[in-house]
């Protein structure tokens, strides 16, 4: 009954008609964005936090969530009608989404996807809506034991799960938490890693780290990769039913259910985010199908799962955001920065000191998902078009946009420097073949695992023993101890099956 | 044996950061195990990453270098302009003035992602007057008018 009052205030806040803009701005921006395959959803939000600022604390989470989600749905139009990924989640979406379109059935392609996001992203939030309260009172017994052995999991997942080295995923989230460690100490309060600088005495802000990485890092890319002559693409000529038949809503129905249940756990656990979720999805289809061998020529099964698990994902990822403060992913972390910027700390108490922002923000999720499944069957057409905007006029537009934010955060030019610091370092990292997801779930995290690393140790005399002494914590750190030690464990696994298989 | 240098100077840059960290850190009370004191989670940072660089650069002595390729891709020249006017920027931007800045930095960079000087010129000059018009004029934000009459 208590959950039924909460969502009923919780629309009253989104049926607002400032929040209902702020929502439909966002799923709108978010569509564009996951068109548009040089701009990404976490530059979009990045762009986007300082100038967020400037509205009310619920307003730019719903703008900013509806970016998060809203791109998800967006990506696949690209995926299918041209073969080009608007967002990275939608790649798999290619590989059968643009074979259906060539054979003539793209409209049903688009149809199931818009359908199958719908109902991953709508279903997600239902369960959201209805364990959020439950987690949140499970969530407040958590102490800094808890807070470290959970975080110290995260980490160690988002840089195990992340596609590439393991070992370079973790020295990302150590690079991550010591940048989080410039500024003012969290125990003592005195000046730490400024290098002389009045600059850096309140720390690095979330905001100039993400403009940089994920903006002005884009610019660069763009700038680096502009060929001479503008690539043309040749626009579809006509879009023909966008609604799929009986027989692919069948063969769909299965590949919806399964997608959204695993998107939604994978956007659960830390480092998950819609990527993998597609690519688990993917997987799935293909071994639960009679005809694996069809996938890839234009299986419906192989648009309608991935579409599905990555809108599942998005709402999965609001679990740990909203209820213990913990983004896991880049998106999420992102959202994270701006709640904190309207000097709000998600956590466990959230959901008691602001219901307004936790349940207007649920709701709006609901609203969001209609708009965009209203967005993205009639105005497909036109949103295909928005990715033939050529590249060199987005380079200045996004250079701008990166300017703009970073001179916003604090009125100086001074955080110009830092911003171009972070481009540089996102650039270089790519092409190292480093990941940036690390890195800013550590920067985020860092704080938190000071903090409690310190007052453990504190409270136990230094006797390490003390991260043992309850349940939750040593499961979650007999499982970090598991992922780290388990390639060395394989290798051993694989040697002896290897010395049998000689015998 | 062949190292890979891709490898191996990344794991140099990053154990240069913390060395470097290291060293700032220097001065700061580290404590005890039963009192962490203000440097001791920087510090313990630091090392652990100057270990997993060290390993690295040691995995990358056991692979094969299999083609001579650019370690930054071909465009980065491209960039340099880029940086150094960010770098003038910060320094011009009370001088000369918000407006007179932006457009200027809008200008170089459309101009090197290929656009004409006309649709560079008009870009910047949408994006820097709208931007001053309502952060600016609406917003009241002090944004620098500089030379500019504004």
């Amino acid at each position: 009954m208590e959950t039924a009052n909460y969502v009923i205030q919780g629309f009253r806040v989104a049926f607002l008609p400032a929040n209902l803009l702020y929502c439909f701005l966002g799923v709108f921006m978010g569509t564009v964005v996951g068109v548009l395959p040089g701009l990404g959803n976490s530059g979009a939000i990045a762009i986007l936090l300082p100038i967020s600022y400037y509205f009310s604390d619920v307003g730019s989470l719903m703008l900013l969530a509806g970016i998060y989600y809203g791109a998800m749905y967006g990506g696949s139009t690209t995926s299918i009608l041209l073969n080009i990924p608007g967002e990275p989640q939608s790649m798999i979406t290619c590989l059968d989404g643009y074979e259906m379109h060539k054979k003539g059935r793209g409209g049903a392609a688009l149809g199931i996807s818009a359908f199958g996001s719908f109902i991953a992203g709508t279903g997600g939030i239902v369960i959201v809506t209805f364990f959020a309260s439950a987690l949140v009172e499970w969530a407040l017994e958590f102490g800094p034991l808890e807070y470290f052995g959970l975080a110290m999991l995260g980490l160690t997942l988002v840089s195990f799960l992340c596609h590439g080295s393991s070992l370079k995923g973790t020295m990302m989230a150590l690079f991550g938490m010591l940048i989080s460690t410039i500024g003012l100490d969290p125990v003592s309060a005195k000046p730490r890693l400024s290098f002389g600088t009045t600059h850096l005495l309140n720390g690095i802000e979330i905001v100039i780290i993400g403009m940089g990485m994920f903006g002005f890092c884009e610019v660069f890319n763009l700038l680096a990769e502009t060929s001479t002559e503008e690539e043309i693409i040749k626009p579809p000529k006509r879009l023909l039913d966008l609604l799929p038949n009986l027989q692919e809503w069948r063969q769909s129905l299965g590949p919806i259910l399964r997608g959204s249940f695993i998107g939604f756990l994978i956007g659960i656990l830390p480092g998950g985010g819609g990527v993998l979720a597609s690519i688990t999805s993917y997987s799935v289809e293909k071994k639960c199908s009679k005809h694996p061998e069809r996938f890839g020529t234009g299986e419906i099964a192989g648009v309608a799962g991935p579409e599905s698990a990555n809108n599942g994902s998005s709402s999965g990822a609001m679990i740990p955001l909203l209820t213990l403060g913990i983004p896991s992913n880049v998106n999420v972390a992102l959202l994270l920065a701006a709640l904190m910027l309207h000097g709000i700390t998600p956590g466990p108490m959230f959901m008691k000191t602001r219901p307004d922002v936790f349940w207007g923000v649920i709701a709006s999720m609901y609203i969001g998902n209609v708009m965009l499944l209203i967005l993205n069957l009639p105005l497909i057409g036109w949103f295909t078009k928005i990715a033939y905007i050529p590249q060199s006029i987005m380079t200045p537009v996004i250079a701008f946009l990166c300017l703009i934010g970073v001179l916003l955060v604090n009125n100086t030019p001074y955080d110009i420097p830092i911003m171009l610091f972070f481009a540089v370092f996102g650039y270089l990292i790519h092409k190292f073949g480093y990941q940036v997801a690390p890195f800013i779930l550590g920067f985020i995290l860092g704080p938190m695992v000071e903090t409690s690393l310190r007052r453990s140790l504190i409270i136990s005399q230094g006797d390490f023993s003390i991260f043992f002494s309850r349940p939750l914590p040593t499961i979650f750190i007999t499982l970090t101890f598991l992922i780290w030690v388990s390639p060395l464990l394989l290798k051993i696994l694989r040697k002896g099956v290897g010395k049998n298989q000689e015998r | 044996m062949v190292m890979n240098k891709k490898e191996a100077s990344s794991a140099l840059v990053f154990m240069g950061m913390g060395v470097i960290i290291l060293v700032a850190l220097h001065r700061d009370p580290v404590g005890t195990l039963a009192a962490p004191d203000m440097a001791f989670f920087p510090v313990v940072l630091s090392i652990l990453l100057i270990i997993l660089s060290l390993i690295l650069i040691g995995r990358s002595m056991n692979e094969t270098w299999k083609k001579p390729e650019r370690l930054l891709g071909a465009g980065w020249p491209k960039l340099v302009p880029v940086i150094a006017s960010l770098i003038a920027y910060t320094f011009l931007f009370e001088p000369l003035g918000y407006v007179l800045c932006t457009a200027l930095l809008l200008i170089l960079v459309g101009k090197l992602a290929n656009c004409s000087w006309k649709v560079s010129i008009l870009i910047s000059l949408i994006c820097t007057f709208f931007s001053y018009a309502v952060f600016g004029w609406y917003l009241h934000i002090p944004l620098p008018s500089g030379v500019l009459p504004l």
